[in-house]
């Protein structure tokens, strides 16, 4: 394992026109308090880091390093499920909630109490809060679960209402439940096969909730892309504001490789023989750097 | 490794190259594509420790790149069709290098056009931008007049455009050359005699990968680029083979994730090395190549980084 140098060490390399731009990313040696199993084929770690808490927002993600060896190569992005300060106000005790779908995620299943874990991070833009009365609106699909609880952990530190919505296919893929409730949520839950909760899916149950309610101040949405899509429609028919947080295959999270990115409505160059103009349209955005969480007003849905 | 690195990072003499006519504290250098400009990484990697920075591939005017999903991993690599997207010549002298200009390490341009005449106006509009210490000229791209054949498949066309280069640019000019050809020793020395500074190579190997489920490319243009450690013997073979057909400086590229990667290139022949995937997987890979190169030579009591290039032992 790499000794990496402390955070405190590091951010003397910064310039000075970036510093102020406010904390991180970092790379840090974060230790593997737990990683225990939560459900079939779901595991949740908890990771002491250097990482100052005041630097993490939620929506923001890290990447772990999955392996020393050249396979698998890549880093894998997660998003920063919950976190806690330490005591000591030397670092954060940082959570992942995944789910087992590959090499990697396996791997990081097998890890053990204690391990060293290479962690980059906090990576992208998270959600941004308006301060305002009405009821916000939080809507997980599956693992979505796992990158809006610690928006919820905020909201209730700032004494905002919200309600949630979490869909899955069967009743197995219903994350979080207890923890949101844990939050003094109301907990709203759908299934596809009516295993539990409403049966259909959740984008439903939300456009039907949201007729019945007065001042829903904004919808906050993390899933798969079918959901998020149906979930901008429904905001904008209704005209609520909306923030989703989207995934791509990422490399380097810094927002430097451009491998990430995905259409939305900007100004974008268009070639015509031989020239180049810009024209109001679609552009690439990079989903680490700009996003993860996006203004779903922003995004091009045809194009994903 | 043991070692703690040199006291004043960066600045050992025993590391110090003189590369095509720029002066670089030590041989490693970030690769063009995989460092961004600089800023992307600022925050966790010291700038000034690098020998060298290779920023993202300029074109006159901004491109947007391929539609996505343009990367896929691979064993032990990724392939890439990032299609180029860069920012554009105007918007990378503004905004770009006024902040690599902060540092205390050379910044080499890349270039690439899809015509000659594009080629020598970005050497020349980039000539007298201050904070520049030389060019890397990306061959390995579509020549648009010609069908799309990539420049740096033909010998031809690679002469073409680096004399064309060469003309306009009052600095050094780096060569960068594709693997993606049948003989890259007739590449070489064609960049060499059209007076090509020094050369450095490989780019991405054309590679793909496909989804057996859905029976779909993983990648929305098809095909891209392999990179990483999967290229390292094919990019080692193709520097030795250019080491051995001309007399200008190499730069080796191509899997390099640790000192003892960079060391092999060195040891075949290249002056010089750059780390590209790496980068992705720890952003501080080079910070750490340079201090392992610098133990290397410590432990093997070799008094500077030149007696080790080209020191290989053929029984
Ligand atoms: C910003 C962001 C936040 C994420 N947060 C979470 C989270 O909190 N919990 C969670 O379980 N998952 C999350 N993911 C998805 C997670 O990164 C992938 O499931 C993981 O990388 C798969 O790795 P693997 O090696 O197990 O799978 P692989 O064997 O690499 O691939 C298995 C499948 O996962 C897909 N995949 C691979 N890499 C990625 C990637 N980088 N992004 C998206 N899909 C990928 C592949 O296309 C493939 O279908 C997030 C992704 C992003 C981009
Ligand atoms: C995402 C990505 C983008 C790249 N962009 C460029 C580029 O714009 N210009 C260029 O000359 N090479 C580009 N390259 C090639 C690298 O500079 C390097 O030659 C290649 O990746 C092999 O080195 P590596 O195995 O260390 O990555 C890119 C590579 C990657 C992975
Ligand atoms: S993952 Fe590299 S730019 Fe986003």
């Amino acid at each position: 394992m790499n000794s990496y140098e402390t955070i405190k060490d590091r951010s003397m390399n910064s310039s000075p026109s970036v510093a102020k731009e406010g904390g991180g990313p970092y790379l840090v040696c974060g230790t593997l308090l737990e990683n225990p199993m939560v459900v079939s084929s779901y595991h949740k770690m908890r990771i002491r880091t250097p990482i100052p808490y005041e630097d993490i927002h939620p929506g923001q993600f890290v990447m772990v390093r999955i392996s020393e060896e050249p396979f698998p190569l890549l880093r894998r992005p997660f998003s920063i499920h919950s976190l806690r300060e330490l005591r000591t106000k030397e670092g954060s005790d940082i959570e992942i909630l995944y789910k087992i779908v590959g090499k990697g995620t396996n791997l990081m299943a097998s890890w053990k109490r204690g391990k060293r874990l290479d962690i980059l991070g906090p990576l992208g833009k998270g959600f941004s809060l308006s301060i305002n009365k009405g009821v916000q609106v939080l809507i997980a699909g599956g693992i979505g679960a796992a990158g809006l609880f610690a928006l919820g952990q905020k909201m209730k530190a700032l004494g905002l209402q919200c309600s949630v919505f979490i869909g899955g296919k069967t009743k197995e893929h219903i994350l979080c439940v207890d923890e949101f409730r844990g939050l003094g949520a109301d907990v709203h839950m759908a299934t596809e096969d009516g295993s539990l909760g409403f049966r259909g899916m959740v984008s439903d149950m939300v456009r039907s909730f949201l007729h019945g309610l007065p001042d829903p101040s904004g919808l906050f949405a993390c899933g798969p892309v079918g959901m998020l899509k149906s979930i901008a429609e429904i905001a904008k028919s209704q005209s609520i504001p909306c923030q989703v947080s989207l995934e791509s295959r990422m490399a380097c999270g810094l927002g430097a490789c451009l491998g990430c990115v995905i259409r939305t409505k900007g100004e974008r160059p268009v070639k015509s023989q031989g020239e180049t103009r810009h024209e109001k349209g679609a552009s690439y955005k990079r989903v680490c750097k700009e996003g993860p969480v996006f203004n779903s007003e922003e995004i091009d849905w045809r194009k994903i | 490794m043991t070692y703690e690195g040199p006291k004043s990072p960066g600045h050992s003499p025993r590391m110090s190259i003189d590369i095509a006519g720029i002066k670089l504290k030590n041989p490693v250098m970030a690769a063009s594509g995989t460092f961004g400009y600089g800023e992307e990484f600022v925050r966790i990697v010291d700038l000034n420790r690098l020998g060298g920075i290779i920023t993202k591939g300029i074109s006159i005017k901004p491109m947007e790149g391929n539609s996505p999903p343009r990367i896929v991993e691979t064993a032990s690599g990724m392939i890439n069709s990032i299609g180029l997207q860069n920012v554009g010549l105007q918007a990378f002298i503004r905004d770009k290098v006024p902040f690599l200009r902060q540092f205390k390490t050379p910044v080499i341009a890349s270039i690439f056009g899809g015509t000659a005449g594009e080629f020598r106006e970005l050497a020349k509009r980039l000539d007298d931008v201050p904070g520049i210490a030389g060019l890397e000229v990306n061959i390995s791209c579509p020549n648009v007049a010609k069908g799309g054949v990539l420049f740096g498949a033909d010998p031809k066309m690679a002469h073409l455009v680096v004399r064309t280069v060469k003309r306009s640019a009052h600095r050094p000019i780096i060569v960068k050359l594709s693997p993606n050809v049948t003989d890259i020793t007739l590449i070489a020395k064609a960049v060499e005699e059209a007076g090509a500074d020094g050369i450095s190579l490989i780019n991405t190997l054309m590679a793909m990968a496909v989804d057996p489920q859905s029976r779909r490319p993983l990648l929305d243009n098809i095909i891209g680029g392999l990179s990483g450690p999967a290229i390292k013997p094919v990019a080692l073979r193709l520097v030795w083979e250019a080491v051995n057909a001309v007399q200008i400086p190499v730069i080796g590229i191509g899997g390099i994730m640790t000192p003892e990667d960079a060391l092999e290139f060195i040891i075949a022949g290249a002056c010089a090395v750059q780390v590209g995937t790496a980068n992705f997987v720890n952003p501080n890979a080079c910070v750490e190549i340079i201090d392992g190169i610098e133990a290397y030579l410590v432990k093997n009591g070799f008094q500077h980084i030149n007696e080790l290039v080209g020191s290989l032992r053929i029984p």
